[in-house]
């Protein structure tokens, strides 16, 4: 990873009304990281990136983008970045090739090495083959590769890329990933939007959780999970347990839940210590079908700080 | 001019995402021409004739087929009736002004050297039949013709519709373009990109300039194929409607981006094309109606364009009242136009939504 900050985001607050979509938010982006804004819709991670890109005016507090003032300094900013909005806007009627031109018109300095950049970013994103087929013609997750391939294609330093993977099957969001990482090592910037946790813990170097627009966690994945301090245990029982609360009462647990009537799901301290324990436990009134302790995921995160989970 | 050139070309391949807009905005105006041309070409020329009395009135009518007409009898239809109300197209009277027996004439077709001549035409034959009852008081007719050959109607109708067509093609398209960039989110591509607005404008202009130029060379071929009738200069016709093509870009633009949705700004396109039309001389010209309606059509663009266009059509003849006034009153509209155009473009486009 570079030295030194790609971003600097210093207590921004943008009202739409009397809704506040970002509530004094700051944080900062080293260059060369993946950095990832986490949340459920209408946690403001898309009016976040809008007040980076100086779509939108901040009402409060100061954005710089690789040194330069987003305000007064935008078409600096405009050389150096790119961006993969939510709703990919390809022109769809045109081919992949055609999109990639109109791109270079708009925004690659040097004209002349435009076309080698696109047959290493097509082939990059496996649509060489492909470059000079209708963008309609494409999947979901073609198309989102395309618009890498677009954003990438100037050489920007700070890519934005709002919800990788919305919308894309299994295959094509793994490959999405892959080429994220591979232009991450390549020295590039990342700024990603997603509700998706495994998105986030898989490609984030480091994130921040926001939540009616406010940041309530900001650290690695791997931090944000080690700060929880609990496991979470799933069990399956027959006959169901009647009365979580007297069963583990031996034991600190926290935020017990019945996903399905023979189903419970509770943190707990140390639960991989107490397995054994556990297991003894339920085991003297009830049959245990199945037990799974785990990690805290960066849902049980979200969780814990909001008191509901990302997906609702 | 490399960065020009790849903005242009991609916008023509913008064709490809509403080829049935472009067709419709093309081909639209030289199908109703054809239409419209079919229309016009009257079989019969109905003029109605006011006599005192229906014996001299049959007379008439004898002396009628005997001057006959350029292009055949039944090309005139004379009609006897009873008063001269006005409203008919076609009067003539026989009347005595101030003692005087007098051949009254009123019409109130769109002024034709055609329609002249055929009036001097059924003139003669009156004065033929009655030269006898005036006596020495004969009258002889001298033609001063105004155009050395008649021009039919057909014309100048297909000549007012060379602005319509380009208005047309480059109002309609540019606001439906524009507008389908907001509605495709395209737009952002523009609002983040960091070369000048200037550049995109041009290129989008550009592109509405080669359709419209398209559309209105189209018109103008069927035009001449039809009647016969060519243009002095092919490149002064062109040079005429640059201007104009400019006013229309900029107003399609301008619709696109305020509305922000394809139906609207295809419709304010359609609408300002015929209102500019129907208004700026597009049936005659303007001096032809009344003082008020001259002065109305002269605030459209179109008006000073079919005056400037006029002369290459009608051997040189000058018809607008102010030519060089005109002419500043086009490039005024233009350059106010481009300028309202870049203005929009940075208020909607480029601003921070605040």
């Amino acid at each position: 990873m570079a030295h030194g900050k790609a971003i600097e985001v210093r207590s921004v607050t943008r009202n739409f009304g009397n809704l506040v979509a970002v509530d004094n938010l700051s944080f900062h982006v080293g260059r060369g990281e993946i950095f990832g804004l986490l949340g459920p819709n209408g946690a403001g991670k898309t009016t976040a990136i809008n007040l980076i890109l100086g779509l939108l005016k901040a009402h409060q507090g100061d954005i710089q983008v690789l040194g330069f003032d987003i305000n007064s300094q935008t078409r600096q900013v405009y050389h150096r970045i790119g961006y993969v909005p939510q709703e990919t806007n390809l022109y769809q009627d045109l081919s992949a090739i055609d999109n990639l031109w109109h791109h270079a018109a708009l925004y690659c300095q040097d004209l002349r090495v435009v076309k080698a950049r696109m047959e290493e970013l097509l082939n990059f994103t496996n649509l060489w083959q492909r470059r000079k087929d209708p963008v309609k013609t494409f999947s979901g997750g073609m198309k989102r590769r395309l618009a890498l391939a677009r954003a990438l294609l100037h050489d920007p330093e700070v890519i934005f890329f709002d919800e990788p993977t919305l919308g894309v099957d299994v295959q094509g969001r793994f490959a999405l990933w892959e080429h994220i990482q591979l232009q991450r090592e390549a020295g590039k910037t990342f700024v990603i939007s997603t509700n998706n946790m495994v998105e986030a813990d898989t490609l984030c170097d480091r994130l921040t959780i926001l939540d009616h627009g406010k940041a309530i966690a900001l650290d690695t994945p791997e931090n944000l999970k080690a700060d929880m301090q609990y496991d979470v245990v799933s069990i399956h029982t027959s006959p169901p347990v009647e009365d979580p609360d007297l069963l583990l009462s031996e034991y600190t647990v926290q935020n017990i839940t019945r996903p399905q009537p023979d189903k419970l799901r509770f943190e707990m301290q140390s639960a991989n210590t107490n397995t054994a324990e556990l297991i003894k436990t339920i085991s003297k009134n009830h049959q245990l079908d199945s037990i799974l302790v785990a990690r805290p995921s960066l849902d049980d995160v979200f969780l814990f700080h909001t008191g509901r989970a990302l997906r609702e | 001019m490399r960065r020009f050139s790849l903005l242009l070309q991609s916008e023509v391949k913008q064709f490809l995402t509403a080829p049935v807009v472009h067709l419709i905005a093309i081909i639209q105006p030289t199908l109703m021409y054809i239409l419209m041309s079919i229309i016009m070409v009257v079989p019969t020329f109905e003029m109605r004739i006011v006599n005192p009395s229906l014996e001299i009135g049959n007379d008439f009518l004898a002396a009628v087929e005997e001057v006959g007409s350029p292009i055949g009898p039944d090309y005139i239809e004379p009609v006897l009736v009873d008063d001269a109300t006005p409203g008919y197209r076609q009067v003539v009277e026989i009347l005595k002004i101030n003692g005087i027996p007098t051949a009254l004439q009123r019409y109130g077709y769109i002024d034709s050297n055609l329609v002249k001549n055929l009036r001097n035409r059924l003139t003669a034959s009156l004065l033929v039949l009655w030269n006898i009852e005036l006596g020495d008081q004969g009258i002889t007719i001298h033609e001063y013709p105004w155009l050395p050959n008649d021009i039919p109607y057909t014309v100048y109708f297909g000549m007012a519709m060379i602005p319509l067509a380009a208005y047309l093609a480059a109002a309609m398209i540019g606001g439906y373009l524009m507008a389908q960039e907001f509605e495709s989110g395209t737009i952002l591509s523009y609002r983040l990109c960091p070369i000048s607005p200037l550049l995109i404008l041009a290129a989008k202009i550009t592109r509405l300039m080669i359709t419209a130029l398209t559309a209105a060379v189209m018109l103008y071929g069927t035009l001449g194929l039809i009647t016969g009738v060519w243009s002095s200069s092919f490149l002064a016709l062109l040079i005429i409607l640059v201007p104009f093509i400019l006013i229309a870009s900029c107003i399609g633009l301008i619709a696109g981006m305020v509305t922000r949705s394809a139906l609207p700004s295809f419709l304010i396109a359609l609408a300002s094309a015929f209102a500019f039309w129907l208004i700026g001389s597009g049936f005659g010209l303007a001096a032809g109606f009344s003082p008020v309606f001259e002065k109305i059509s002269r605030l459209i663009p179109n008006t000073p364009v079919i005056e400037m266009l006029f002369p290459y059509f009608y051997f040189g003849r000058q018809v607008a009242a102010h030519p060089l006034g005109a002419k500043l009153q086009l490039a005024g509209y233009t350059i106010a136009l481009l300028l309202i155009v870049i203005l929009v473009y940075r208020s909607i486009v480029l601003s921070k939504e605040r």
